[in-house]
């Protein structure tokens, strides 16, 4: 049966051990998609045992590098906005990307969060979850997060990601994320481990990562009223991200960020090297 | 010579976002200055580039200091979310209120 909203590719492409290959087919997917060279997409994937920075953030600041260290957790920096996330193999990454003019009114990212998050949402009401957006970029149960967005927009491109925590090592990820008491006071909690929660703890049983996957389709087919065909990379996509891996997702300079008057940079070089940052500077 | 005096802040935007803040200054000029926090824009490179429109400034300039920072984003920034111009003023008004 056709549907009102069209076919959209849907992607399962992941490397959960090399989190900068994954951000670097993130970004050549999105770019694509920017180019008119691939159509609308939504990739599903995984990391396992990463941390992904915001574009804007301090790894210094947000994370706790030497824990990265004791658990070998490596640290990536994406392309989008918005705060650090633990990522391992029981959590699932969505990632859509619209060539503009999108079917998110206005083209706008708070709009896409809360449309995108309402297709999650209706994905875990099929599993028996009951779930809420919470503004600017949150989707929560009972108080506590369980999946955050980022996104981005430009010229041709709107696009949005986010993680779903299914059943996510909470222990390793309140020891590693560093998230600033102001921040924690402002939802009214006390520590990480309090503010978030994984789908399995809300089902109280194991939940296998296609069950998971089937209800997060069916709630964006409801929500934007589309199809999805499988599909892979294009190799153009696969060349972009090829490129993006070797001169930016490898590169300490962009994993680093903004910080390049920081005194402690060079100490942090060091760390993100010794958790696998295996590129030039 | 005076020594360098370094100072952070995180200061929650109105927004419910992080703006940090982190800043070197000697004999009252700032060196350095960056911002960061978990908001959301384009384009990256310049909202990477923020505190860099402060460096060379005297921090006992402080109109000077917020009205450099409300250009660089006027002018440079195409979109922002989850803190806004202010929040990034605030930021730099705590950090020097506390010197």
């Amino acid at each position: 049966m056709a549907s009102a909203g069209g076919r959209w590719r849907l992607l399962e492409a992941e490397w959960p051990e090399d989190p900068y290959y994954n951000l670097a087919v993130e970004e050549a997917v999105a770019r694509a998609v920017s180019e008119g060279v691939a159509p609308t997409t939504l990739r599903l994937w995984r990391n396992d045992n990463a941390i992904v920075i915001g574009a804007f953030q301090c790894v210094s600041l947000e994370i706790r590098l030497e824990e990265c260290v004791k658990y070998g957790v490596k640290v990536v920096r994406r392309f989008t906005g918005g705060g650090a996330v633990y990522h391992d193999i029981c959590n699932l990454n969505y990632a859509i990307s619209f060539r503009r003019p999108s079917p998110i009114p206005g083209d706008n990212v708070l709009e896409g969060y809360r449309m995108v998050g309402g297709a999650v949402i209706t994905g875990l009401e099929k599993l028996g979850v009951k779930a809420e957006f919470i503004p600017v970029n949150d989707i929560q149960v009972g108080g506590r997060k369980i999946s955050g967005m980022a996104g981005t927009l430009t010229r041709n491109l709107l696009f949005i990601h986010g993680c779903l925590l299914v059943g996510s090592n909470i222990e390793i990820l309140s020891r590693v994320l560093n998230v600033p008491r102001e921040k924690l006071e402002a939802k009214g909690v006390g520590s990480v481990r309090a503010r978030v929660t994984t789908l399995r703890d809300e089902l109280n049983r194991e939940i296998t990562m296609d069950e998971v996957k089937t209800a997060l389709l069916k709630g964006f087919e409801e929500i934007f009223g589309v199809e999805f065909m499988p599909g892979e990379l294009t190799s153009w996509e696969k060349k972009m991200a090829e490129d993006l891996y070797r001169n930016k997702y490898l590169t300490v300079n962009w994993n680093l960020g903004p910080c390049r008057g920081c005194p402690d940079r060079d100490r942090d070089a060091l760390i993100l090297r010794r958790i696998g940052l295996a590129g030039g500077d | 010579m005076r020594a360098e005096i370094r100072r952070s802040i995180v200061y929650r935007s109105e927004r419910g976002k992080t703006v940090r803040l982190c800043i070197t200054i000697r004999d009252d000029m700032i060196m350095h200055a960056t911002f960061t926090g978990d908001f959301f824009g384009e384009p990256a490179e310049e909202l990477n580039r923020i505190g860099e429109s402060l460096v060379g400034l005297s921090i006992k300039e402080r109109d000077k200091l917020l009205n450099k920072l409300d250009d660089f984003l006027r002018e440079r920034v195409e979109w922002i979310e989850g803190a806004s111009p202010e929040d990034f003023k605030q930021a730099l008004i705590r950090i020097l209120e506390n010197l």
